[in-house]
């Protein structure tokens, strides 16, 4: 009954249960990068004109001739103070690529997911009141629809329909036209650095780019998004503690967004997190087709090139954010509902 | 006696249908009715009558395909049928409603304080800053002990009859003239449920309520309305006061339905219409069980069962600890049955009474061998089956011998076999070499026997009735022909008419098959039309042991009289009270 | 606790199948696509027009007419053709990556959730796990380990859809154990082999093969993303997503019908399994409901 305890409670537990996934989550990096072919030295050599001399001199000093046991402990160490290695193909600390890289990424997730939220919630509440009629298929099929294009299939739609036939959206190519000043870098966020200057024109031209990726990514996510906001509203609706605000003469407003959407809510907030992942997944796609530099199109490059160290660093990335998100979710729920909080 | 005052609700020939597959279903047909101010109604009838339906359909709480075909309904004069708006003002103000499932019928996500300020705040009743106060004193007007630390606790935390009196106090919130109460004691336990109606019984006569109860409990009706309306299929086939209804109705269902309710003085046959009584007197030849056996069928010794929860390891409970956070809860561990003993002579009709938590499942799980006890042995027939661990019962030459029925009629039926399937099913376990036609008579016999028609055996079991999947149920377990037979609340799902019917064929296989077995039922009634002797279990203890009639006419444990006395009974609880 | 047990239900499952796909066009135009899809797949190699790797440098880049529905590519090879044989490509690596999924990730799921205790957290840890990581950049990293062949698009698809197999096989046998007529089971006689395979796995099964309809498109998608961004299997081979992906780079010259029907076709069959596995869904519920 003291609700902050419980939720430092709850919080403490699954920050304890989140150790023991990164751990899985480091050995399975770890697997990766001896599975794939080539000679680890050479990746973590100082450049791509490395004799073979130094590389062998990197193998001893990357301990790549000990036991094995004695390299997973050693690579757990270097990951956890941030050393992933150096990228053959822009020869710096793959740490750094990803750092200067990331939040183009993280941009357009992030914009991807709320233009996916904005479209699914409401859709989805009004598929679950018109639930079974002509708009509940339509509604629903729309969102089929969506997830059965590959993310690639729809970005090029996207591009030949925005584009090509009706000139309104610019180049598929980089964030910002490339003959227009960019702001001083505050956050990485180009949008957020264009306001934070007071740069309206570059604004706009960011905002215009990042549109149609955006859209991509978020099309493809907007139908499990809309179906459990559907299934969920519909199984508020027909429930009995909603019944029971009803009979005590709640209005309007009550009754069905504090007591009823709050509820539905809550399943789909797990939803997003599972979602992120495919999302996550489809980056990679994504920002090939528009060209995005972000650490998507790093790590497909990468490769391509048999780079394997920003792979490594990236699908470590990928795993911390995903982890990330989860965790945020998980918390936020925790703080809606109660019955999450003991376990 | 004639009420000159105006009648504070009149329903005139309400109907009500709803839109399914195929077109329109009616639910409610034609319906009248009035309530006085301050009276009781009590609405009787069984699954399908309508009467919950109709009560929703009052107040515009019908599904989103349920429709009011015709008629008018009145409160206070105002017209409610396809009035928005009087509806509206009426709801949680004029008229109010508590619901079965009470923990369901609150929001999971917000403390009870917090919706019964809800209930105030709409009703007009409080501000914002005054809710809170007034909230609590709510809470304590519907008797939950320690109101103020229960006011921030959510709904999950609370128990069933908990969070029904935190419904009556949102009900009340509004002091509303009217209150409707659908099954509210449905699912609570028999103590429990006679607190809740106690005390709706004297808020209702504090605060002048009129009070509408639906209830299948005729027994119920009985106790805490003055005046009783049944209903069947829709339409209301008798109004009049209690008394009247119950004691001197003329109507065949009516009759029908009083006489199926188990009570003192009655018997099985009793609970049947003349008409059906002959099927199940017949005479039985044979199968007469020798007294003269020494050895007892079965023998519990000194059981018992501990479930543990899981621990957090001692590591972490100690980090916790250092940390300053609360303590985390020592390992849990739940007794479920502390030290049973009974022995059972063969043919005997053993009874366990208690209610939810008593660990009476728990115990005929083990003695079933569906479950290993903790300590303890149990002997059936000269050997030790407690030695044997569940998980290998089921290849022993014993496992047909001692069977069960279940208390989910539709529940422990296999969706994917049909009756035939689920019958055939242990038949085949227990003896792999029947041939196809002796096998297929026996399955046969197993169904004729149990009461259950031939030509439904190739149904599932979802077309199935509900009586019908209980029949399914005891003919899988003849079948194999066992010794002992356990029911762990065999009829508590089934409407009393039907309930009759099982109970009668019941009682005719355990004397035409030399049946020994142990009936499981929280409904003491039940027990006594079909136990000889009985155990009463509490928190896993048995608190009283004796033969039916000794524990009825002179309970010894406080407990026990707890129980008899919180049941409902026929006809001396008729309420006399003339307001 | 008292329900309405007087009204018995009679409909039989073909009577409750017409019921569901009578109310959504849609699922049953998947119910009937998918199988023609299917056997235009089976089929295509005969009733392809053209030799789908046969070049004609005399007819490049023409748009879709009488003689080439589809038109031609860029080395003149009919794009009909391409399209119907990379069907059969795509539909069999599908199948065959949804199949080992399917028999690993239910024995996994189902097993775990039957013993119960430490295997079964062990595999819900184990499952986190992978779940952690787009399972599209593992599948990247599995194709590129393994080498370009369709046997390591198959086993990366395969990995895709895993999780989800193993998390559905335990969720439903876990629920499926606490249920009375398993119980009832146990008491009639039968050992946890004959409970497993008579009792669970078929109460299961529907809910299992909704997820083999829907998985079968996302390991079409997968494939074709694989291909798309060069992982896997490598032109000249006629597959969705390479096609896709060479008629990129001529869609903004004006030549859309490389890219657009294949396009298409993947983003039908996706649809079409997607659709199947909704229609099944709604069938399946309305067995449960009544």
């Amino acid at each position: 009954m003291t609700r902050n305890s419980d939720i430092r409670r709850f919080l403490f537990r699954r920050l304890l249960g989140v150790l023991p996934l990164l751990a899985g989550v480091g050995l399975f990096t770890f697997i990766l990068v001896r599975v794939l072919p080539g000679d680890p030295a050479v990746y973590y050599a100082t450049g791509p004109m490395a004799t073979q001399e130094e590389i062998a001199q990197v193998r001893t000093t990357l301990g790549l001739d000990r036991p094995l046991a004695e390299q997973l402990a050693r690579y757990f160490k270097d990951i956890s103070v941030g050393d992933l290695g150096r990228s053959l193909v822009t020869g710096q600390l793959v740490s750094s690529d990803l750092r200067e890289r990331f939040p183009a990424s993280f941009e357009l997730t992030f914009v991807a997911m709320l233009l996916a939220l904005s479209f699914s919630i409401p859709l989805g509440i009004v598929a679950a009141i018109r639930s079974g009629s002509w708009i509940d298929h339509v509604i629903r099929f729309i969102g089929t629809l969506g997830v059965s294009m590959p993310a690639f299939v729809a970005g090029i739609i996207l591009i030949f329909i925005f584009y090509f036939k009706l000139g309104l959206a610019p180049e598929p190519i980089d964030r910002i036209d490339p003959f227009m000043l960019k702001p001083p870098a505050v956050t990485g966020l180009l949008m957020i650095d264009c306001l934070l200057a007071g740069n309206f024109p570059a604004f706009a031209s960011a905002l215009a780019r990042l549109l149609l990726p955006a859209l991509t990514m978020a099309i493809i996510v907007v139908a499990p998004l809309m179906r459990m906001t559907r299934a969920s509203m519909i199984a508020v609706l027909t429930s009995d503690f909603i019944r029971t605000a009803r009979a005590a003469g709640m209005g309007w407003w009550k009754v069905y967004v504090s007591y009823g959407l709050r509820n539905a809510l809550l399943p789909v907030l797990t939803t997003i997190g599972l979602v992120v992942s495919y999302q996550l997944g489809a980056n990679v796609v994504v920002e090939k087709v528009f060209a995005w530099p972000g650490v998507g199109s790093y790590a497909l490059n990468s490769l391509l090139a048999t780079d394997y160290a920003p792979v490594q660093g990236y699908v470590l990335l990928m795993a911390c954010v995903y982890v990330v998100i989860n965790t945020a979710v998980d918390v936020l729920h925790a703080l809606v509902d109660p019955r999450v909080r003991i376990e | 006696m004639t009420d000159r005052r105006a009648p504070l609700l009149e329903i005139a020939d309400l109907a009500v249908s709803f839109e399914v597959h195929g077109g329109r279903v009616a639910a409610v047909d034609g319906v009248s009715l009035s309530i006085m101010p301050g009276e009781t109604l009590g609405i009787v009838g069984e699954s399908g009558s309508g009467k919950s339906v109709m009560a929703y359909s009052l107040v515009g709480l019908l599904a989103a395909n349920g429709r009011v075909d015709r008629g008018n309904v009145r409160f206070e004069g105002r017209q409610l049928v396809g009035n928005r708006r009087n509806v509206k003002e009426v709801r949680g103000r004029g008229i109010s409603f508590i619901f079965q499932n009470p923990r369901s019928a609150l929001n999971p996500i917000r403390s009870v304080g917090d919706q019964v300020r809800d209930a105030l705040e709409t009703a007009g009743q409080a501000t914002r800053k005054e809710s809170a106060r007034q909230a609590l004193g709510l809470l304590e007007l519907v008797r939950i002990e320690r109101a103020k630390e229960r006011f921030g606790a959510y709904p999950h935390e609370l128990s069933g009859g908990m969070c029904q009196r935190v419904l009556i106090a949102m009900a009340l919130a509004a002091k509303p003239k009217l209150l409707i109460a659908d099954e509210p004691t449905t699912g609570l336990d028999v103590t429990t449920q006679k607190v809740i109606m106690d005390t709706l019984y004297e808020l209702s006569a504090k605060e002048g309520l009129a009070t509408l109860l639906i209830t299948h409990d005729v027994g119920l009706a009985a106790r805490y309305c003055r005046r009783i309306a049944v209903m069947r299929s829709g339409k209301i086939v008798e109004t009049g006061p209690a008394k009247d209804v119950l004691e001197r109705s003329q109507n065949e269902y009516t009759r029908r339905l009083v006489a199926a309710t188990p009570r003192v003085g009655r018997s099985l046959s009793d609970l049947l219409p003349p008409a059906e009584r002959a099927e199940f007197a017949r005479p039985v030849q044979g199968n007469e069980p020798s007294s003269a056996r020494a050895v007892p069928l079965l023998d519990v010794q000194s059981i018992r069962k501990t479930f543990e929860a899981g621990r957090p390891p001692a590591t972490l409970a100690k980090l916790l600890q250092t940390l300053g956070w609360s303590p985390v809860p020592e390992t849990t561990e739940h007794h479920a049955v502390r030290n049973v003993s009974l022995k059972l002579d063969r043919g005997s009709r053993f009874g366990v009474v208690g209610e939810s938590g008593s660990g009476k499942t728990t115990l005929s799980r083990m003695i079933a061998r569906l479950l290993d006890q903790t300590e303890g042995k149990i002997t059936f027939d000269g050997c030790d089956i407690g030695a044997v661990p569940s998980g290998s019962f089921a290849g022993s030459p014993l496992r047909h011998r001692i069977q069960v029925v279940f208390q989910d009629p539709l529940g422990s039926l296999n969706p994917r076999f049909t009756a035939y399937e689920a019958i055939r099913n242990p038949l085949r376990r227990s003896e792999p070499g029947l041939p196809a036609d002796v096998e297929k008579q026996r399955i046969i016999d197993a169904a004729r026997q149990s009461g259950f028609d031939p030509k439904l055996l190739n149904r599932f079991p979802h077309q199935l009735s509900g009586g019908q999947q209980a029949r399914v149920g005891i003919a899988r377990a003849l079948v194999v022909k066992p010794d002992l037979l356990i029911l762990d609340e065999p009829t508590s799902a089934l409407d009393v008419s039907v309930q009759a019917v099982v109970l009668n064929q019941l009682a005719l296989l355990q004397r035409q098959l030399g049946l020994t077995y142990i009936l499981i039922s929280h409904d003491l009634n039940v027990i006594r039309l079909m136990c000889d002797r009985v155990i009463v279990m509490r928190s896993g203890e048995v608190v009283e042991a004796n033969d039916v009639e000794t524990i009825f006419s002179a309970p010894s444990h406080p407990y026990t009289r707890e129980l008899i006395g919180a049941i409902p009974d026929l006809p001396a609880s008729i309420v006399e009270n003339p307001s | 606790m008292v329900r309405d047990f007087s009204q018995p239900n009679v409909s039989t499952p073909p009577a409750q199948a017409w019921l569901v796909l009578a109310r959504n066009p849609v699922s049953a135009a998947a119910f009937f696509f998918v199988p023609a899809l299917a056997a235009l797949a089976v089929l295509a190699p005969w009733i392809a027009p053209y030799d789908p790797n046969a070049t004609d440098l005399d007819h490049v880049l023409q748009g879709p007419n009488g003689s080439h529905w589809f038109g031609t590519d860029q080395v003149g090879r009919d794009v009909l053709s391409r399209v119907l044989v990379a069907a059969r490509l795509d539909l069999a690596i599908a199948v065959s990556a949804v199949l080992l999924s399917f028999v690993v990730g239910t024995v996994i799921g189902g097993a775990a959730a039957l013993y119960g205790g430490l295997p079964d957290r062990l595999t819900g840890r184990l499952t986190d796990v992978l779940m952690t990581f787009p399972l599209f950049v593992v599948a990247m990293a599995m194709v590129a380990a393994l080498g370009n062949s369709i046997q390591s698009i198959v086993l990366a698809s395969a990995l895709v859809n895993l999780p989800f197999f193993v998390r559905l096989a335990r969720s439903e046998i876990s629920v499926l154990r606490t249920q009375q007529f398993v119980e009832a089971a146990r008491a009639g006689g039968n050992n946890e082999r004959q409970i497993l395979f008579g009792f669970m796995i078929p109460n299961a099964l529907p809910m299992l093969t909704v997820q083999v309809s829907t998985g079968l498109g996302w390991a079409v998608l997968n494939a074709a993303s694989l291909s798309f961004i060069g992982l896997g299997i490598r032109p000249p081979t006629a597959e969705w997503g390479i096609m896709v992906a060479e008629g990129a780079a001529n869609i903004l010259s004006g030549f859309w019908w490389l890219a657009v029907f294949p396009a298409m076709a993947l983003t039908l069959t996706v649809l079409g399994f997607n659709l199947l596995g909704d229609g099944l869904r709604d069938v399946i519920d309305v067995r449960t409901r009544r």
